[in-house]
């Protein structure tokens, strides 16, 4: 199963490797089929011109060897002529038989010359062979005296009979010599043979050609009698020996001419064999054989060749699918390499060159136009983003506004609403007490003036009533003042004689210098002067209260546009930034003394008059009070 | 007027109207207490008063519904109201009916004592004049209407003439006086007197047209062309006269140089 998968995945994961393995099966299946028809075609038509070759080779040296066992015939044909014609004396007739061995194209092993009862008359054998020695041992001869072989007796039985008679070759020996045999009769004039000679033929000369045949390293020729027998081998061991084994080889025994292929029984090689009778009478085979595999050599090598001519082209094979397979896959892996760095990172800035009018070149326009559509898309989205950004800031932005806005309105009502209540109390608080104020401050006055010849202490006493009631009715018309009790009743007010005014009101502490820097031409005021007058009065007292340890006083103006700025500096101790922001706010004071209704009631008053108020201050250096006051309405 | 004033107090504090009282008595003032409305103008009705002073806040009847009883009675009758409540509509409304003044508590004692003497006084007239005769006519008739009359013929004169500030004194000016202008002189008198009402008089409208506007610009109370009809100088007399009585009762602002 893990192969099947690791196959699989093998296969599925590269194209190029699929267009590759692809290629080279189909190369190598058609080449394969290819080379193996061919050889087998090859082989049979090798093998064919083998055969052909071998057997024109066999009826050739068949024609040969007949042609030579023919001469034979012939020689012994006329050799009977001779001695039939001429009635010889034995003397004459063992002469004779010697002529005949030596004019023989064969060697003649023996010579025997029967007389018709079956006497053996003369018997050459090898050894004799001159005259002198018949001579000789004529008498010797005369007596038969050695044994006859079988083959002998069975040849001179058939010639006695008035037949030319003619053995299958034998082996004979153990020389193992091939020989025939042959009865011829010598006729008389009635008919019956008188004589009858009979002849062992030496066949190695015939034999010894075959020898000489070569076929090739292992092709070779032999003879096969009519018997079945090898009796002609270049290799003498197979002399004598049956073809029995090689029963293929059976046609030509009898006579037939073909080829056929098998198995040596001694060598055990496959052989390629064809075959030829030798004449119409010798009843000899030739057969020509050769070792298969030599003699299809030739196409072995071709096969060989061609192998390795397949395995080289089917390299080149592998090269140039791999070089077609690159040209085709890489475009594709370069945009597989493109498409996953997009998916991967998201960055868009791509471009695939297009060389190509193919369907990778569509293919890789197509994406190029993709990217481009993505890109657009991305760049609309950044922009929408970008504009949604924008939006939300400056809806954000807006929101915020509206919230400071919102909460600062909001921080108003209830201030004003802080204001109201406190506004509504002290109303009540005020008015209340302005009543018995009013009486105690009557009694005083008439006891004052009932009591204005009586001692310094009760003058002293009663001033200090008076005085106290002044004050009490001073925090009452604070209170009064800060609820905006009273109207404003506006009127041109000249700033410096206001200023003048309220500097000499309030006595001057000890250690404090004041100036005032008021241009002559400094524009009126349009407001109500009582109001401005208790306005200033705040400023300056609080002023003076700044520098107990004493300081300079500055009340300084200058004109703009449709105002007068009107600064109250001092050099005191200043004003801490965590109480500038509630310096203008009611009931906030730092004094001992005071119910911090003084500079709300100056903000109120002041904005009554359609005027502002501003502070800046450093601790340890000082404070300065800016008031903004309108000049004349319609004026300038 | 005589110089004993009676003056009728109307609060419903009685320790307010004591006090107030025992004041006003130490002066020499005639005084009459009462605590409410109904008693008042039963009161006004039965004796006669140079002046009214009313707290405004009263239980049944308030000082504005008092005053505007008493206008309906004696409408020359003059009417001060006092009140705590300075912020009150009440105060707008005794205003707008005409009361004298509305005087915050605890009152201004000083500048009431101020306004009653100022009341005490003989309303005079200062006429200044290069024609003899024509002082001594209007001076008749001012002086058969009740009016203490200065005549003056030389302009010199005039400054040195002039009384205080307490005084109930109203200027005449002719505005072609020998050896000196008319309008020199009235710079002159308001150089002096911040508050001192000048009426302008002149014969002469097109040749002194320029120095009248002048004049008119430098806060002259009005101008009469000669002749000029009596009771047009008497009713411009009697608005100056209840203009000043205001201007008493009014809180002092600043000291002016």
């Amino acid at each position: 199963m893990n192969l099947m998968r690791w196959l699989k995945n093998w296969w599925n994961t590269n194209l190029r490797r699929r267009l590759l393995v692809s290629n080279v099966v189909t190369t190598l299946v058609f080449l394969a089929i290819l080379g193996v028809l061919s050889f087998r075609i090859g082989r049979t038509s090798v093998q064919y011109e083998v055969n052909q070759g071998n057997k024109r080779l066999a009826t050739l040296v068949a024609k040969d060897i007949s042609m030579e066992y023919e001469m034979i015939i012939h020689h012994v044909q006329l050799f009977r002529d001779q001695m039939e014609t001429l009635a010889l004396t034995r003397m004459l007739q063992a002469r004779a038989m010697l002529e005949l061995r030596r004019t023989a194209p064969l060697t003649y092993r023996a010579l025997y010359l029967f007389d018709r009862e079956g006497q053996l008359l003369i018997h050459l054998t090898e050894s004799l062979d001159d005259l002198q020695r018949i001579q000789q041992d004529s008498q010797i001869l005369d007596r038969p005296s050695i044994p006859l072989t079988q083959d002998v007796v069975t040849a001179y039985k058939a010639a006695r009979l008035g037949e030319f008679f003619r053995s299958t070759a034998q082996i004979i020996g153990i020389d193992q010599v091939p020989v025939i045999y042959m009865g011829v009769p010598l006729a008389s004039d009635h008919g019956q043979p008188d004589h009858i000679i009979v002849m062992e033929v030496d066949l190695r000369d015939i034999w010894r050609r075959i020898d000489e045949i070569y076929v090739g390293q292992t092709g070779q020729a032999f003879i096969v009698s009519r018997k079945g027998m090898i009796i002609a081998h270049p290799d003498r061991r197979y002399i004598g020996q049956p073809i029995v084994s090689v029963s293929k080889l059976e046609p030509v025994v009898i006579g037939y001419e073909g080829q056929t292929e098998y198995i040596d029984p001694i060598s055990g090689r496959r052989m390629l064999a064809s075959y030829s009778p030798v004449g119409k009478q010798s009843g000899w085979g030739i057969v020509i054989e050769q070792e298969k595999t030599e003699a299809l050599a030739s196409v072995d090598k071709i096969a060989s060749i061609t192998l390795r001519v397949l395995a080289a082209a089917v390299l080149i094979a592998v090269m140039i699918t791999t070089l077609i397979a690159r040209s085709i896959t890489r475009p594709i892996q370069h945009l597989a390499r493109v498409t996953q760095t997009i998916a991967q990172t998201g960055d868009l800035n791509y471009h695939i060159d297009v060389e190509r009018q193919d369907e990778v070149g569509r293919l890789s326009h197509t994406f190029n136009q993709m990217i481009t559509r993505l890109q657009q898309a991305n760049q609309e989205i950044s922009t929408l983003n970008e504009e949604l950004e924008q939006r939300v800031i400056e809806r954000t932005a807006q929101l915020e506004a509206v919230n400071k806005n919102l909460q600062e309105a909001q921080e108003q009502l209830v201030r004003k609403e802080k204001l109201a209540i406190l506004g509504q109390l002290a109303g009540g608080v005020g008015h209340e007490l302005r009543n018995p104020l009013g009486v105690i401050f009557n009694a005083v006055y008439y006891l004052k003036m009932l009591l204005s010849e009586t001692d310094e202490t009760i003058k002293e006493y009663l001033e200090m009533i008076a005085s106290e009631v002044r004050n009490a009715e001073k925090i009452v018309s604070d209170l009064l003042d800060f609820a905006r009790i009273k109207s404003v009743e506006k009127e041109k007010v000249v700033v410096s004689e206001q200023v003048a005014w309220v500097l000499e009101r309030q006595p001057l502490p000890e250690g404090v210098q004041v100036t005032t820097e008021i241009p002559a031409d400094l524009p009126s005021v349009f407001v109500d002067p009582r109001q401005i007058e208790q306005v200033l009065l705040n400023l300056v007292i609080n002023a003076y209260q700044a520098m107990s340890n004493g300081g300079v006083l500055t009340i300084s103006a200058q004109g703009e546009k449709g105002k007068v700025i009107l600064s109250v500096t001092d050099t005191g101790i200043g004003i801490p930034e965590e109480h500038k922001k509630k310096l203008f706010e009611p009931l906030f004071t730092t004094k001992v003394r005071g119910i911090g209704l003084g500079l709300a009631v100056s903000k109120n008053l002041i904005e009554a008059n359609e005027g502002s108020i501003e502070v800046e201050s450093e601790v340890g250096k000082g404070s300065t009070f800016t008031v903004i006051l309108p000049t004349r309405e319609y004026d300038s | 007027m005589s110089d004993k004033l009676t003056i009728l107090i109307v609060d419903d504090d009685y320790n307010m109207a004591k006090t107030l009282s025992d004041i006003l008595k130490l002066k020499g003032y005639l005084v009459e207490i009462v605590h409410s409305g109904a008693d008042a103008l039963e009161k006004v009705s039965a004796v006669s008063f140079d002046c009214v002073l009313s707290d405004i806040r009263m239980p049944e009847m308030n000082g504005v519904e008092l005053f505007k009883a008493i206008k309906a009675q004696q409408p020359d009758l003059l009417t001060v109201l006092m009140t705590a409540y300075s912020s009150d509509t009440l105060v707008q409304e005794g205003l707008a009916e005409g009361v004298l003044a509305v005087m915050a508590k605890p009152l201004n004692i000083a500048l009431l004592l101020r306004f009653f003497s100022f009341l005490c006084k003989e309303r005079s007239v200062i006429i200044v004049d290069d024609d003899p005769q024509f002082c001594k006519t209007l001076g008749d008739i001012l002086q058969a209407r009740g009016f203490a009359v200065t005549q003056i013929t030389n302009p010199h004169e005039v400054l040195d003439r002039l009384g205080t500030e307490t005084d109930r004194e109203v200027v005449l000016l002719d505005m072609k006086l020998d050896g000196i202008g008319g309008l020199e002189l009235f710079q002159e008198i308001r150089k002096r007197h911040a508050y001192l009402p000048v009426i302008v008089v002149t014969g002469y409208w097109a040749e002194m047209a320029s120095a009248i506007e002048a004049a008119l610009q430098i806060s002259v109370y009005a101008c009469l062309y000669k002749p000029f009809e009596v009771e047009h100088l008497l009713q411009l007399l009697d608005e100056i006269c209840s203009q000043e009585l205001r201007r008493m009762l009014r809180q002092p602002a600043r000291k002016r140089k």
